[in-house]
């Protein structure tokens, strides 16, 4: 291609005049040339973005996604609307009926956990429990809580098993730490998300709005408790295994890009039910309640027990407390033959 | 560039060189994959059974029924028949299934009631019936009788806030089986199987992860080291 | 002057269709080069379509290490529009005569690194349709992505009117109104600073990642970048000059070496510290720092890489000290190495480690994909492509080829004369004031 050529552009002592040549009109070569360079062009960038037709099927983009507001800027109509949407959604994907809903927090509550190490096995119920209630994804794999083997006579989480395969646990020579989302009252992740699609709400607990969140996982960076998840693939959750008990905040079924992450199971826990992974931890380790009530558990625990944090000195103050018993059985074999009075 | 315009004007070839070019591109996109492969792995199954939130175990109740073959007795129905008068300490004839591991307490009337086998014998005398079998265990237990009292041993299930919904404390022997109670080892379920998965720790330390598709190399080496072995030994 | 202005927006559609005509216009160099990158660009848009079909999953991301080469690219990048500033310092502070007629080349750069940084970004979203949130509701100032975000568009915008600026005036014969781009030049330069400090505050203000939650990030990353920015834009210049013949002095080149030589000295002063704090004191915060540099565990994959970009900043460093950095083809080289030494040590070096181990001590090593490293490659072919248009546009401007009044020539002779008359004309300028700048 070329410009228009000019045939006299400069007078004698050299300054440019104004005097335009005729444009040369277009030869049929120069026709062709540019019109092959072209189509080719257009063609390759077409043939380049060929991959999008596996979007022709998706209901990721509609409109109704696009436009729908900020959680907290949703009044009860437009909730009402994105919990049709997303039940719909969910009735198209898994051929269930779902029963989701916008569950508020309660007032005078401030959820809080409480973990007894002495008594975790590491049987690893809770993560599949919680996998199970939360509908996360099976392929690739999501799980909220982390159970690390360590080894006794220290503390640091670094030198942890994740990926201890026994036939049977508890061994001897190492104690159980599950880790989940500690629910901090000064959480990191909060505080770096750009778009505002994560907040800790009254009742302590630290949410995402799934459908506002752009998948950047600097809240994942942010998390020294690594407690979050990306979905680096559209989740895979098999039909029969849909829990469909969900709210719009926790457990309904999460899109491709997103974060997510537990939520101390709110569908259940504000409708003053027990998380799903203490319900099944075969041994109490688990314990669950709201801290501002003098009578529950965990207060009780806080008050009795010496409890710790993971990473105090990060200042995060979470709501995830451990506490160890004075005795520890695992390892306390009772003295056979002598007359009784033992406390273990 | 600009220095040799001239030259561009002699070479009007470029356009369609560039356009066949561009057009070979376009195929090359269209033939080849649209997609990606992902080296996923496959998902041990977890059944449902292995994850039943609730009780550990199932106790016995108030009055206790014992199933022995066919038909649900009363303790006192045989118990009734014929008073005790057998040493304390001997092998059992009945309730042969009975493992009794419970450390030094280790004689069936510690805890049973030699009158009236539906209850629990309490040592300062007088009984309980087996749903209070805490007030039993809590004479030996103290420490874990005062920890289960204030809810930091033991597990409540059902609701924390009981205003909505009925919180079940459970007793001793909803997670302890009495004559055996520490508790048994059993198998962990799967452990994680995360994207691109890392260190997969074998119990001896072995680094080789044949489930991490990043760690494929690993395995040959293995592999090569294990035949260059091999070869020595011939 | 109203009316004045009126022909000059009335022209500027016509100038950048012009713009636009002239960037189809070479010989055949220029069509392979341009064709080529036309060609890995495209291949980086297939990429990342497939990408953006199947999710995140077709990168080497994980859980565990979230954040890769991608982020990597960025911070690079902004590194290198940064150090457009130590171009812009010594021409409008110091009044350098040499980098004076430079300095635009250099504005450029900082356009299209931008540009690329803005691309790896939006690459890496898990939701890129949901851009649009940004605008909804903005996490200022709590998130510094969100300082950020204004930094580098600002930091864009700033550039872009800069140099519109000056090369629209000179494409209408103008002499440039000092008001309107003077107070932006030092404003731009502020924000130069501010950009790769902001980028900086990303990483040293996640109390997480120990690796990352240290002062001297924001200081390293600078003169990381006035190392490698100053010598990519050597490398640029030798490359603009010897395809069009845009005169590039030897001092020019010295003073810019120079710059790159201190730069990079600090930034191996302020590794040697880093490195020390982090083995002298030994605590288990060590754990990425000893990863990165002699493996952990048995896992090693960064530690031949980090040790290369040690190799070649030391060679570059100690080339650039002795005399025998006075030879072009050894500073080349060095440039060469500092370029790549710098970049291992913003990717492998910085981005990588801090995620391995993983806040709960697991292990999970990083090795990109091909798409992913498609859809850099691409990012980076489009950047060139962007740039090499931009240079071959810009430069007949400066010399007054392409002007409102004249038509371009792709006759040598013609192109010649033109030239010279040219600077005549600029030689008269210059003399009326010493301050018009380019």
């Amino acid at each position: 291609m070329q410009l228009p050529i000019m045939t006299n552009t400069t007078n004698e002592d050299g300054c440019p005049t104004r005097q335009y040549a005729s444009r040369p009109g277009m030869t049929r070569r120069s026709f062709l040339r540019r019109g092959t360079a072209a189509t080719g062009a257009v063609a390759a960038i077409a043939a380049s973005l060929s991959p999008l037709r596996e979007l022709a099927d998706t209901d990721e983009f509609t409109v109704a996604n696009f436009i729908q507001k900020h959680y907290k800027e949703m009044d009860g109509q437009d909730m009402a609307k994105a919990l049709e949407r997303i039940s719909a959604q969910v009735e198209k994907r898994y051929d269930i009926r779902p029963n989701i809903r916008d569950i508020k927090p309660m007032d005078g509550v401030e959820f809080v956990y409480a973990l007894n190490l002495t008594r975790c096995i590491g049987c690893r119920k809770c993560v599949h429990a919680c996998v199970a209630e939360n509908n996360q994804s099976r392929s690739p794999e999501i799980q909220y809580i982390r159970v690390l083997e360590m080894p006794r006579g220290t503390n640091d989480i670094e030198q942890g098993n994740h990926h201890y395969q026994r036939a049977t646990v508890p061994s001897e020579d190492h104690y159980y730490m599950p880790i989940q989302c500690h629910q901090c009252a000064s959480p990191p992740c909060v505080k770096v998300c750009p778009v505002e699609a994560t907040w800790q709400e009254p009742d302590g607990i630290t949410v995402i709005d799934y459908d506002w969140c752009i998948g950047c996982r600097y809240c994942e960076a942010a998390c020294p408790y690594w407690a979050r998840r990306f979905n680096f693939s559209k989740p895979s959750i098999p039909n029969d295994k849909i829990n469909p008990n969900m709210s719009y905040l926790s457990n309904r079924p999460r899109s491709k890009g997103v974060m997510e992450k537990c939520t101390f199971c709110l569908h259940r826990t504000r409708e003053g039910k027990m998380p799903a992974c203490l319900e099944v931890c075969p041994t109490g380790a688990r314990k669950f309640g709201n801290i501002l009530d003098p009578d529950s558990d965990v207060r009780k625990i806080l008050e009795s027990k010496r409890v710790f944090v993971l990473k105090q000195d990060l200042g995060t103050l979470p709501r995830f407390f451990y506490y160890f018993d004075e005795r520890d059985p695992i390892n306390e074999k009772v003295p056979t033959g002598t007359p009784s009075g033992g406390d273990a | 560039m600009a220095k040799s315009d001239a030259s561009a004007s002699r070479s009007p070839v470029a356009g369609y060189f560039v356009g066949v070019g561009f057009l070979i591109l376009a195929s090359v996109f269209l033939l080849g994959k649209s997609s990606v492969e992902i080296p996923l792995t496959e998902q041990p199954p977890v059944r449902a059974e292995q994850i039943m939130p609730g009780a550990f175990r199932v106790a016995l109740a108030d009055p206790p029924m014992v199933n022995i073959g066919t038909y649900d007795q009363r303790c006192n129905d045989c118990h009734g028949l014929f008073e005790n008068t057998r040493p304390e300490y001997r092998e059992l004839t009945q309730h042969t299934n009975i493992i009794l591991d419970h450390g030094i307490n280790d004689g069936c009337l510690n805890c049973h009631d030699k009158g009236d086998r539906e209850k629990l014998t309490l040592r300062g005398g007088g009984t309980v019936g087996f749903d209070q079998v805490a007030q039993l265990c809590a004479q030996c237990h103290g420490p874990i009788y005062r920890d289960w009292q204030k809810g930091s041993h033991g597990k409540t299930i059902g609701y924390w806030d009981t205003d909505l919904g009925e919180a079940t404390k459970l007793t001793c022997s909803q997670c302890h089986d009495p004559h055996s109670p520490s508790f048994k080892p059993m198998p962990p379920l799967p452990g994680p199987h995360t994207l691109r998965m890392g260190k997969h720790y074998a119990d001896h330390g072995d680094l080789v992860d044949d489930k991490n598709p990043l760690q494929r190399w690993r395995l040959d080496e293995h592999a090569e080291s294990d035949s260059a072995e091999q070869g020595g030994d011939h | 002057m109203s009316g004045d202005t009126k022909t000059l927006f009335r022209e500027y559609p016509r100038f950048l269709w012009r713009c636009f005509q002239l960037s189809f216009v070479g010989d055949w160099k220029y069509y392979t080069w341009m064709f080529f990158l036309s060609v890995v660009a495209l291949f980086g848009l297939n990429a990342y379509a497939k990408q953006f079909v199947q999710g995140l999953i077709t990168t080497g991301m994980t859980d565990q290490v979230s954040w890769a080469l991608y982020i990597a690219n960025f911070t690079y990048l902004v590194g290198v529009a940064a150090a457009a500033v130590m171009l812009v310092i010594p021409v409008y502070i110091y009044k350098n005569k040499d980098l004076h007629n430079l300095v635009i080349f250099g504005e450029l750069l900082a356009v299209v690194a931008i540009i690329m940084c803005l691309l790896f970004i939006t690459a890496d979203l898990g939701r890129p349709d949901r851009f649009h949130h940004l605008f909804l509701r903005f996490n200022f100032p709590m998130s510094i992505l969100t300082w950020d975000v204004i930094a580098l568009n600002g930091y864009l915008l700033l550039n872009l009117h800069i140099c519109g600026y000056l090369i629209y005036c000179a494409y209408n014969n103008r002499r440039p109104t000092r008001k309107f781009y003077i107070p932006f030049v030092f404003v731009a330069i502020v924000w130069a600073i501010s950009i790769h400090t902001v980028t900086a505050f990303l990483y040293s203000g996640l109390g997480g990642r120990p690796f990352w939650n240290s002062a001297v990030i924001a200081p390293r990353f600078l003169a990381s970048a006035f190392a490698a920015g100053p010598a990519l834009i050597i490398l640029t210049l030798q490359v603009i000059k010897a395809s069009t013949g845009y005169p590039v002095s030897e001092k020019a080149i010295s003073t810019l070496k120079g710059i790159v030589t201190v730069a990079l000295g600090i930034n191996m002063f302020l590794l040697i510290s880093e490195v020390f704090t982090e083995f002298y004191t030994g605590t288990t915060h060590a754990a990425s720092a000893r990863y990165l540099f002699f493996g952990l565990h048995g896992y090693s994959a960064l530690v031949p890489w980090i040790w290369t970009a040690i190799g070649l900043n030391s060679f570059a460093l100690i080339v650039l000290l002795t005399p025998a950095g006075k030879k072009r083809w050894v500073l080349n080289a060095a440039c060469v190495a500092m370029i790549v030494g710098i970049w291992i040590e913003k990717g492998m070096g910085l981005i990588v480690p801090a995620f391995i181990p993983s806040p709960l001590g697991e292990i999970v090593e990083y090795v990109p994909t091909l798409n992913e490293i498609l859809v850099c490659t691409g990012i980076w072919a489009f950047g060139l492509l962007i740039y090499t248009i931009l240079v071959r546009v810009t430069i007949p401007v400066l010399y007054g080829e392409l002007t409102v009044d004249t038509v371009y020539h792709t006759d040598p002779e013609k192109k010649l004369k033109q030239r010279q008359a040219t600077k005549e004309a600029t030689k008269e300028a210059m003399k009326e004031s010493a301050s018009v700048s380019l």
